[in-house]
């Protein structure tokens, strides 16, 4: 069915609009990230929608060594790499382990109900139950170590790699690896030779789906981390200085960085996150 | 170990079974790991009246001395705070849930056809979700000053100097983090419901359109029906995780003010950390857990059945 | 800092001390001594001290006054800083060195502090001089691994470490008005025995605390014995414009709409008005911005509240009944939310970085702030990176609290809140050595000259620290008159144990009042229900006994009204 010109017309300005809406937040973190102090706020009367005078003091703010008279005394370098080490870590031990359990249940039925005992893992608020994986963690010498955080990641985040990987081994036909089998191939080594292989792409995408995740936490790591190993969500809520107040220039910037990793690989797995956000209930 | 003869359709042998379960082994001990001392921790502790600041210097494992069987969870259904926390997160996941999915249903329907620069602008949309949730806390705290940009905008449309004291309203606070979650969320329906909107059979369609169907009569007969399953999982995922709201929350209010925009996990982050009421907020943990579980249970049908329908 | 050196750090926290303790023993004092150069870096180079294994023979520094025995050289004026044996800092040194000869001192203490003091024990000040780390490791062999907590994290991480006995800390850092309940969750340890032992300087009328006792109880004591060792003065004091205050037109127009001068004012009626009268937001000038947002802005209602009384008001009566909603309770409540007409819009969302930040902009004609304010603005030093400079330089004065006239005398009441405190982990394994370290940096001497420091926030609480010539530097002379008597007249906020939970009622109701949820009258009924529904929790007999202890804090000083 053709539809009129007009409607054409007006259904792509309406999707220009919403795009615009959703866009703006976006925009307004990454034109801050560039605003000289005195365009932050509108406490001088006026709002301003773009940086009139664009610099990068903001990012200077966050990487020199000091922030005068402010209260927080590292740079931004340290959770930065944090953030990358311990998502990275988390994200691998939750697909290697999730990688074996998929397969496991994909071609073995094993682990019974497992797989729902992993949904519903993921449908608490881990709030719930944070006192005493503190007091676990604590007790393991585990409280603001990359291990620590790292582990809580891999277990956190293992509903999905579970998940993900085992829709993506149901694609791939089991006379394949039958036939591996039948031809003298333990079952390890059909996994390996012949499974893992094809399931490649299901792992990257399930991979960096993980490490989002991982990336955009801010409570656990608000509580299981002192100082050494704090990530850049909780960086950036205690950018703040006496002078000035809250940073909301250097806040941006940091929220800037933050942000690149997820949209870069978000886009990057697009076809991925329906998959990945509803557990493989729905591929695409 | 070679040379066996073992069909995986029917795991007969010995070998193929303890196989599976060696490869779920690792997942199994990462979930007991996780779950059997926190649990165990929390019914205990939730049993007793102890807690760090009260204790008069005993340790967590020492709250027996301050037993007090169900008083806490006795005491906490009748609190008001916890109990609106509660209603609260509710009302937020009875709103933003249906709002998303039907800001989502619209642009999928938008998006069906074809148009200039498709793929760009399907990708800003998609962008929202991808933000650090702590980090879009920021910007609509941002957005929601007094002299921010919403009431710069709202202004425009008004006519009038609009100073609309967001954060610090009751209700136009939590219209305000109610914004910040559709914003970050609805991208998510639109993927879902695009999907499934891009997945239905194009002669069904046809053929009601050929019948002479109206719009909605195509739309209630067939293409509801069609994408029912998958309008029914992208709600119960959604509203799983909105349940768990905090970061947005944490950064734009810290529930307040006073206690109007607590959720679930904000009371229990403010009991549990900043009161450090260990044992009030573990009864708090326990309900909840309950609640949850009991609601999973029944959401988690459909993919259930789902999935045995696959595996039959 | 690199990653070999975290691993490295990480590893000897759990095990290195323990190993240390064997190796000193066993009189491998060599290899101990290289593994803490390493630890300190190449700025101190290890002391003669460890040479000698077992025996230490502390050769006497170079660069001390004569009669000193102590304390930082190298720099010009550093034997204001410097002390003898007999001094309260000396003693602590003589104290820790003969521990360490018994073996019963460490050669590393963990000190949890605020990441805004580190810069008092890691920065160098003034130029030239040792770091104040330093100077305690050449004088007693102890290194110290100060560790930044964040303020409001401290307390969780505090208990934790408790709880779980992981035993991370020898001393902890932590909100002075939560000592009561960190006391009695049995974290903190008691002082008295140490304190008795080797003479601290706390109470001292020429080293001690400003108040002398008052002050001490106010800050540190639980049930009369002190568990913390107050680092800060948190005392919220008044700055105001006095370029408008000064200027002749505005002094004109006031006299002639309310009929009496210009000036700081006495009482809370008085200060109300002036607000008042500057409140201009079309022009970008507010009344006044003392905060009232969420766990900030109470410490402004006990302003207002605990000036009721001839001498004082308290929250709770002997019996702990709660004396809150009663009519002078609803006044200071109906006071604290009427004068939101003079503030900012986003009054209740503004915390102390936005009201720093509009003083800094000239936003505003009068402030209530912690005691830096002057050292932050009053100056023309911001990082070059921000591109603009404070707009109220030499353009602030202070004044103590307003208060009421009570029948013909004038009671002014300012609050303390929170004043960072130092405290002895009780799981610690060198309490002595702790305390001793706690004794040396709090002693008159030796906290004046961590104050002065700039690169760190605490604020001055000592007689010495007053007349410091670099705290009156960054302090301005003027604020420095102000702040002495203010602590004279500060009341405490609650201190007894159940602080963190009453505080929260406070606050809660007190934001519901502001947010127009309740009436002043309602927020404070509900409140007193609160704290009662708290008493009956901890036991109201063991609390009647803390809030008697506590009655020793309040300031009893008056004045006579002159406006």
């Amino acid at each position: 069915m053709e539809q009129k010109l007009y409607v054409k017309v007006l259904k792509f300005f309406l999707i220009v609009f919403v795009t615009m809406l959703f866009f703006f937040p976006i925009y307004w973190i990454f034109s801050m990230a560039f605003k000289p102090f005195p365009e932050w706020t509108a406490a001088g009367g006026k709002i301003y929608w773009f940086p009139n005078n664009p610099t990068f003091n903001n990012f200077r703010a966050i990487f020199s060594r000091k922030l005068e008279m402010s209260p927080i005394a590292g740079t931004a370098i340290r959770p930065i790499l944090n953030s990358l080490t311990v998502s990275i870590i988390g994200t691998a031990i939750a697909m290697v382990v999730g990688i074996f359990a998929a397969y496991g249940i994909s071609r073995y039925k094993a682990g019974g109900n497992l797989p729902f005992m992993l949904l519903q893992l993921r449908m608490f608020p881990p709030i719930a139950i944070i006192i005493p994986i503190m007091i676990m963690w604590a007790f393991l010498r585990m409280i603001d170590t990359w291990y620590g955080l790292a582990i809580i990641y891999g277990v956190v985040t293992l509903p999905f790699s579970v998940w993900l990987m085992k829709t993506f081994f149901d694609d791939i036909p089991k006379e394949l690896d039958e036939a591996a089998i039948v031809d003298g191939c333990s079952n390890i080594g059909a996994f390996f030779k012949v499974v893992m292989p094809l399931a490649k792409g299901g792992i990257a995408s399930s991979a960096l789906f993980v490490f989002i995740l991982n990336w955009s936490d801010f409570l656990i790591a608000l509580i299981l981390t002192d100082r050494r190993w704090t990530t850049i969500p909780v960086h950036i809520s205690k950018l703040q200085s006496a002078m000035v107040g809250a940073l909301y220039g250097p806040k941006a910037a940091l929220g800037m960085i933050a942000a690149v990793p997820p949209i870069v690989f978000g886009i990057l797995i697009q076809k991925y996150l329906v998959r990945g956000f509803t557990f493989g209930a729905i591929k695409k | 170990m070679f040379k066996k003869q073992i069909t995986l359709k029917e795991p007969k042998g010995m070998d193929a079974a303890r196989f599976g379960f060696f490869m779920i082994l690792p997942a199994l001990v990462f979930l007991l790991f996780i779950i059997i001392f926190p649990l165990l921790a929390s019914i205990y502790l939730s049993l007793s009246e102890w807690s760090p600041l009260t204790g008069g210097g005993t340790r967590w494992y020492e709250a027996y001395k301050f037993w007090g069987w169900l008083s806490n969870y006795w005491n906490i259904l009748r609190d008001a705070d916890f109990l609106m926390s509660i209603v609260r997160t509710f009302i937020i996941v009875a709103v933003v849930v249906p709002v998303e999915f039907f800001i989502g249903l619209g642009l999928a329907f938008l998006f069906r056809d074809n148009f200039v620069g498709k793929k760009i602008f399907h990708s800003i949309i998609l962008m929202p979700m991808m933000i650090v949730p702590a980090v879009a806390g920021f910007v609509f705290y941002m957005l929601f000053q007094a002299q921010g940009p919403v009431n710069a905008v709202l202004s425009v449309f008004a006519f009038k100097e609009v100073s609309i004291l967001w954060l610090q309203g009751t209700w136009s606070a939590m219209i305000a983090i109610m914004i910040a979650d559709i914003w970050q969320w609805s991208p998510f329906m639109f993927l879902i419901l695009l999907s499934g909107l891009m997945a239905l059979p194009e002669d069904q369609i046809n053929a009601a359109l050929i019948l002479g169907a109206s719009k909605w009569q195509r739309f209630r007969m067939v293409l509801f029906p069609l994408m029912k399953p998958v309008i029914v999982i992208a709600l119960i995922f959604r509203g799983m995780e909105a349940v768990k709201i905090f970061d947005a929350i944490w950064l734009m209010t810290t529930g307040g003010p006073g206690t109007a925009t607590e959720s679930i996990s904000v009371y229990m982050y403010k009991h549990g950390f900043k009161h450090l009421r260990w044992s009030w907020v573990a009864a708090g943990g326990i309900i909840i857990l309950i609640i949850i579980t009991l609601i999973s249970m029944q959401a988690l049908k459909p993919i259930k059945e789902r999935e045995e329908e696959q595996a039959a | 800092m690199p990653e070999k050196e975290k691993k490295y750090e990480g590893k000897s926290r759990i095990s290195r001390r323990e190993f240390l303790g064997k190796s000193l023993k066993a009189g491998a004092g060599v290899a101990a001594a290289s593994v803490a150069s390493k630890f300190i870096g190449n700025k101190y180079s290890p002391h003669s001290i460890f040479a000698s294994g077992k025996k230490m023979e502390y050769t006497p520094k170079e660069g001390l006054a004569s009669g000193m025995t102590g304390g930082p050289t190298g720099f010009e004026g550093a034997e204001r800083y410097q002390y003898s044996a007999d001094e309260a800092a000396g003693v602590a040194v003589e104290g820790l060195r003969k521990l360490k000869a018994e073996g019963k001192a460490p050669d590393k203490l963990v000190v949890m502090v605020p990441p805004g003091a580190v810069g008092h024990w890691e920065s160098p000040f003034p130029e030239g001089a040792p770091l104040a780390k330093q100077v305690f490791f050449e004088e007693t062999g102890i290194e110290l691994e100060v560790v930044d907590v964040v303020e409001t994290e401290q307390t969780t991480k505090l208990i934790q470490d408790y709880q779980t006995g992981a035993r991370a800390y020898d001393t902890y850092s932590f909100w002075s008005d939560e000592t009561a309940d960190l006391a009695a969750s049995g974290a903190l340890l008691n002082l008295d025995e140490f304190a008795d032992k080797y003479k601290p300087d706390w109470n001292d009328p020429q080293w001690g605390n400003v108040g002398g006792d008052v002050t001490t109880t106010s800050t540190s004591k639980h049930l009369g014995s002190v568990y913390n060792v107050v680092m800060d003065g948190d005392y919220q004091l008044w700055v105001y414009r006095r370029d408008l205050f000064e200027d002749p037109k505005e002094q004109r127009a006031f006299k002639n709409r309310y009929g009496y001068d210009l000036q700081w004012p006495e009482t809370w009626e008085q200060l109300d008005q002036i607000s008042q009268f500057f409140h201009r937001p079309d022009e970008g000038l507010l009344g006044c911005t003392d905060l009232r947002n969420q766990y900030w802005g109470f410490s402004n209602w006990f302003q207002r509240y605990t000036s009721f009384d001839n001498p004082h008001r308290t929250y709770w009566d002997d019996n702990m009944n709660p004396l809150i909603d009663s009519d002078a309770g609803i006044q200071a409540t109906e006071e604290h939310v009427a004068s939101l007409a003079w503030h900012h819009k986003d009054a209740i969302s503004w915390g102390w970085p936005q009201q720093y930040a509009n003083m800094a902009e000239g936003g505003t004609a009068i402030t209530c702030a912690y005691p830096n304010m002057p050292k932050f603005l009053d100056t023309q030093n911001a990082p070059d990176w921000l591109g603009v400079q404070s707009k109220v330089y030499q353009k602030l004065r202070s004044g103590v609290s307003p208060g009421r006239n009570i029948g013909g005398t004038l009671v002014r009441r300012t609050v303390w809140w929170p004043s960072i405190g130092h405290g002895v982990a009780s799981n610690g394994r060198y309490p002595e050595a702790a305390y001793l370290l706690l004794q040396w940096a709090s002693s008159g001497k030796v906290s004046t000259w961590l104050v002065a420091n700039p690169a760190g926030y605490y604020d001055p609480w000592k007689v010495p620290h007053f007349k410091d010539p670099f705290v009156i530097g960054s302090y301005k002379d003027w604020h420095i008159k102000t702040y002495q008597e203010s602590i004279k007249r500060s009341s405490p906020p609650i201190i007894i144990p159940g602080v963190i939970e009453y505080r929260t009622a406070l606050d809660t109701t007190l934001q519901q009042a502001l947010t127009g949820q309740k009436t002043a009258k309602q927020a404070m009924k509900d409140c007193a229900d609160e704290w009662n529904k708290i008493t009956d929790n901890r036991g109201r007999d063991k609390q009647i006994q803390a809030i008697r202890a506590t009655r020793a804090a309040w300031p009893t000083v008056v004045d006579k009204p002159t406006i």
